[in-house]
């Protein structure tokens, strides 16, 4: 079975994710990704990425308890699984091998 | 206090519209959370307008525009037609179903009236050559287009600009002994140069040349592609051997490519009508002086003709107009139009576009079935296409979204129709009286159909379906209010396809029974009486030779088998005359004639045979003279009743009996009037001859009778021969054909109807399940709640039954008083029929919806909304 792969934005959405710790949600990840990439990013596109990533297995999902900040509305929260480490690992080398090429090629 | 902010309303009818399932309430409490923060961090404003745009990329989770561009449009609608596969396939089967009609019956039309001639080339540099003709009271009068020969023969062999003149004198029915069988052939008389100048390429052999129009050179025949499949085989063997004519041998020089038809106007088929309608063969006209053409021929070039030149260039040069105006006055040179049918397609305009109102009837009810449904499912769209609105979507590009999705199911039809009809085609190949051909015309038509069919059931239907209010269109849940509207149009519609397709069936009915009671009103089913026509004077025998065959032909025939009694009639040339007025068509008939066809004898009696001075009429001559009593005694001062020769010459006679029609209406296809008189078998023989077989093995005696006249003279074939049944059913095989073309349109109409009014009924059914689901918690039976939709379904049908069937009894009685006066005047079994067929459609529409709400769960129901 070929490995799944993860689009540009998915990436972002994934890494968010990572750096957001565990049990981040929705709105933090929108505002993480807005903030770092300096791209407008609609909570919807947040979602589908979510979705999608869920999909492939790069991370999961649970439902929070209820909260008083938010009207007694549950969160869900969103976690980075070990396969999504791994592939955020695996494409952060890859890019790194390529740059690394590129400065050799340079000097 | 200060106003908290909320987000805006747009935006959260949005949210609303999302279907995020278990998910809302995390969802709905994120985006307010993002909300506030954006109102602190960037401004109530930029929060709102942040907020709307959000929830629109919830709604519409893809990454396409709300505004897409014309591929994305396709996506989308070749999308929403596979979430639908059972409505998609019933939608495409309308289509098809009504294209395949079109499409077929115009590739009939278009070979028949429009399309190319078989074996003709280059239609555009052919012109056909006409003369006024002066009467004798100086005016100019006649057919145009017939040339005199002596005319041709005025024409130089080359006239500059043009490259070849073809020329037909007409067509001749004769016997030939065609591979050592007599047969019936209809030959046409041309020039040497007749096939080069139409640019004619022979299927096997050679075409004549101008060297074979010469008295001095071997008799040559080109022969006809189907009279050489059917005497030959097709074989290859068949150039080079004779086939006897006359007192010519003709060789066998080549054969006309398949559908070839020459110059003449009448069709290039026959459906059974008239027999021998097109030509069997080609002849030079060097070598056709003789027996009844070698009168037309040597009546100082009397005989008419046509005359068609190859222009060397397009158009006839000053030269060639200058030759013409020295020899013939009134002349003109005419663009060719000649086409399948026979004569010019403008005169034909009327009956091409009765050919095809009936198949474009029947693809208008399939578009109002795609109307129907693609409303509908516009209609439940009108939220999304609210937003899409909102977001600056203009009314253009919601209708050409929304109408796409016909288009793709038009195209597909189209497609579909031209490739089953360019197959059947290739199937029934051989099996067709005439060589039907798809050609680029047909093929446009296909590709233009679709284009058609979705103006008619895409455009229209979007256009109306994106003609709301943005906002009633947001706060409206899906298809909700959608289904009044939806309901009220389909019924309407629905109606109507009802009424159409049940005038169309009941109207076929009548015309099948009018001509199924045809043929009995004609003339009685009589099997057991064989006729066989002869034209003996055809092939140049002396007036003692006819009369030599005719005595032999009496004897011979009463020793075949299963034959009890033999008559013949002489149908003679001239007529006869009261001198009151009335004028009747004359025979010479043996006494027998009148008990082998089983004439009734209306009043007087039958003369003996010999009792010259007495004649018996029939009751369409009686008729003028006040009835079959009143004509009886009757002295009718006939003018002449006698042969060209002057034999049986009776200028009074008396009519001693009246009998009924019988075998004339079969002969002349109409009531005609007729006067017999009696001749005994050794009289001279001037006329068309026709026998009579009457017993019990009259049926199987053609194949004997044939013999017997083969063995009398190798070119002797019958003109007309089998048993009156079946004579009467040949007159009636176009008829024939033309009911069942309309029945099968019908059908497939009926059917049309009938999906129609099970998509309508579902889609009314379940709009109202709220209702239902009403009704049922507070009481009602679930028997009671199916029988609104049966009651629905036969408010609508009814109705449509009730217009159909009064359309179909006005269609009736119009065919009644103009084509069928045999059909009964008031004839209810079409109408039970039809009654039967909408009856049990109607209910199988209704059985499905129906028994889905019967199983309604009215918590479930009502939960749903």
């Amino acid at each position: 079975m070929a490995p799944e792969r993860l689009g540009e934005f998915e990436e972002f959405t994934l890494l968010a994710v990572r750096a957001l710790g565990e049990s981040t949600y929705g709105v933090p990840v929108q505002q993480f990704v807005e903030q770092t990439t300096g791209r407008r990013a609609s909570i919807g596109a947040i979602y589908a990425a979510l979705d999608r990533l869920e999909t492939k297995g790069f991370v999961r999902s649970i439902i929070g308890e209820p909260t008083a900040t938010r009207g007694g509305k549950r969160k869900r929260l969103f976690s980075v699984t070990t396969a999504g480490i791994k592939t955020a690992t695996e494409l952060r080398r890859v890019r790194e091998q390529i740059w690394k090429t590129i400065e050799e090629a340079q000097s | 206090m200060p106003t908290v902010p909320r987000p805006p309303r747009l935006g959260r009818l949005l949210l609303c519209l999302c279907r995020l399932g278990e998910r809302r309430d995390d969802v709905v409490a994120d985006m307010s959370e993002l909300f506030a923060a954006r109102v602190a961090s960037r401004g109530v404003r930029e929060a709102r307008r942040r907020f709307t745009h959000d929830a629109l990329s919830l709604l519409l989770p893809s990454r396409r525009s709300v505004t897409s561009g014309l591929g994305a449009d396709l996506r989308d609608a070749v999308r929403a037609l596979r979430r639908t596969p059972l409505q998609t396939a019933s939608l495409f089967f309308c289509l098809l179903l009504g294209t395949i009609l079109t499409v077929v019956m115009f590739t009939v039309v278009n070979t028949l009236f429009a399309g190319e001639l078989p074996g003709i080339r280059d239609r555009d540099t052919l012109v056909r050559l006409t003369v006024q003709h002066m009467t004798a009271n100086g005016e100019y009068s006649g057919d145009r287009r017939s040339i005199a020969l002596r005319h041709y023969l005025q024409l130089p062999p080359t006239l500059p600009g043009v490259a070849a003149i073809a020329f037909q004198l007409g067509s001749s029915a004769t016997s030939a002994s065609v591979n050592g069988t007599p047969t019936r052939v209809r030959a046409q008389i041309v020039n040497g140069d007749f096939f080069i100048a139409l640019g004619t390429q022979p299927a096997i052999g050679r075409v004549l040349q101008r060297s074979d129009d010469d008295t001095s050179s071997p008799p040559a025949v080109v022969l006809g592609y189907d009279l050489w499949r059917r005497s030959f085989g097709g074989s290859l063997d068949s150039i080079g051997q004779t086939i006897g004519m006359g007192p010519h041998q003709y060789q066998i020089v080549g054969v006309a490519p398949k559908g070839f038809g020459g110059i003449s106007e009448v069709p290039s088929y026959s459906l059974g009508g008239g027999a021998h309608d097109a030509a069997d063969l080609w002849m030079p006209k060097a070598h056709a002086a003789w027996g009844k053409d070698a009168v037309v021929l040597s009546c100082g070039g009397c005989a008419g003709g046509k005359v068609v030149f190859r222009l060397a260039s397009g158009q006839p040069s000053r030269a060639v107009e200058r030759e013409l105006e020295q020899r013939f006055s009134g002349y003109a040179l005419e663009p060719f139009r000649l086409t399948q049918a026979g004569t010019d397609a403008a005169e034909l305009v009327g009956g091409v576009a009765l050919l095809m109102t009936v198949p474009f009837l029947v693809l208008a009810m399939a578009c109002t079935n795609v109307a129907g449904v693609q409303l509908s499912r516009a209609l439940r769209r009108t939220p999304e296409l609210a937003t899409r609105v909102a977001l600056g979507a203009t009314r253009l590009q919601l209708t050409r979204l929304i109408s796409l999705e016909t288009a793709v199911l038009a195209v597909g039809a189209g497609f579909g129709a031209w490739f089953i009809t360019w197959q059947a085609l290739r199937w029934t190949e051989g099996l067709l009286p005439v060589a039907i051909m798809a050609d680029w015309r047909v093929f446009v038509f296909a590709l233009v159909t679709p284009l058609v069919v979705t103006l008619i059931s895409g455009l229209l239907p979007s256009w109306r379906a994106t003609g709301f209010c943005v906002l009633d269109g947001l706060q409206q849940g899906a298809g909700a209010g959608a289904s009044v509207r939806v309901t009220r149009l389909r019924r309407t519609v629905l109606t109507l396809q009802i009424a159409l397709s049940v005038a169309l069936l009941g109207t076929s009915l009548h015309l099948a029974r009018g001509v199924a009671a045809a043929p009995a009103a004609l003339a009685p089913p009589q099997t057991d009486v064989l006729t066989a026509s002869l034209r003996l004077f055809e092939l140049g025998f002396t007036l003692e030779q006819r009369t030599a065959i005719r005595v032999e032909l009496d004897r011979t025939l009463r020793t075949l088998p299963g034959v009890g009694v033999v008559g013949f009639g002489e149908a003679l040339f001239t007529q006869v005359n009261s001198g009151g007025g009335a004028v009747a068509h004359t025979r010479l008939v043996s006494d027998e004639w009148f008990d082998a066809i089983g004439h009734r004898i209306l009043a007087g009696r039958l003369p003996a045979p010999t009792e010259r001075d007495a004649i018996v009429i029939n009751e369409t001559m009686a008729a003028q003279y006040g009835g079959a009593q009143a004509a009886v005694g009757r002295t009718l001062k006939a003018q002449a009743l006698s042969s060209g020769d002057g034999r049986a010459t009776l200028h009074e006679a008396t009519v001693l009996g009246v009998v009924d029609d019988g075998y004339e209406r079969v002969a002349w296809g109409h009531p005609v009037a007729v006067a017999y008189a009696t001749a005994s078998v050794g009289e001279p023989v001037d006329g068309l001859q026709t026998f009579f077989l009457k017993g019990p093995g009259a049926s199987m005696a053609e194949k004997p009778v044939r013999e017997v006249l083969a063995r009398i003279h190798p070119q002797l074939a019958p003109y007309e021969i089998g048993t009156i049944a079946a004579l009467v059913e040949r007159k009636f095989a176009a008829a024939h054909l033309a009911v069942t073309t309309l029945a099968v349109m019908s059908v497939a109409a009926l059917l049309l109807a009938a999906v129609g009014l099970f998509g309508a009924m579902s889609q009314s059914a379940a709009a109202r399940m709220r209702e239902f689901g009403v009704r049922l918690a507070l009481g009602a039976r679930p028997i009671d709640i199916g029988r609104i939709v049966l009651r629905e379904t036969a408010w609508v049908s009814g109705l449509g039954l009730l217009i159909g069937l009064l359309v179909s009894t006005v269609a009736a009685a119009g065919i009644r008083s103009s084509m069928l006066a045999t059909a009964s005047p008031v004839d209810l079994v079409p109408a039970a029929i039809v009654v039967g067929a909408v009856g049990v459609i109607a209910f199988l529409a209704a059985l499905t919806p129906a028994r889905r709400v019967m199983a309604i769960d009215p918590v479930r129901s009502l939960r749903a909304e």
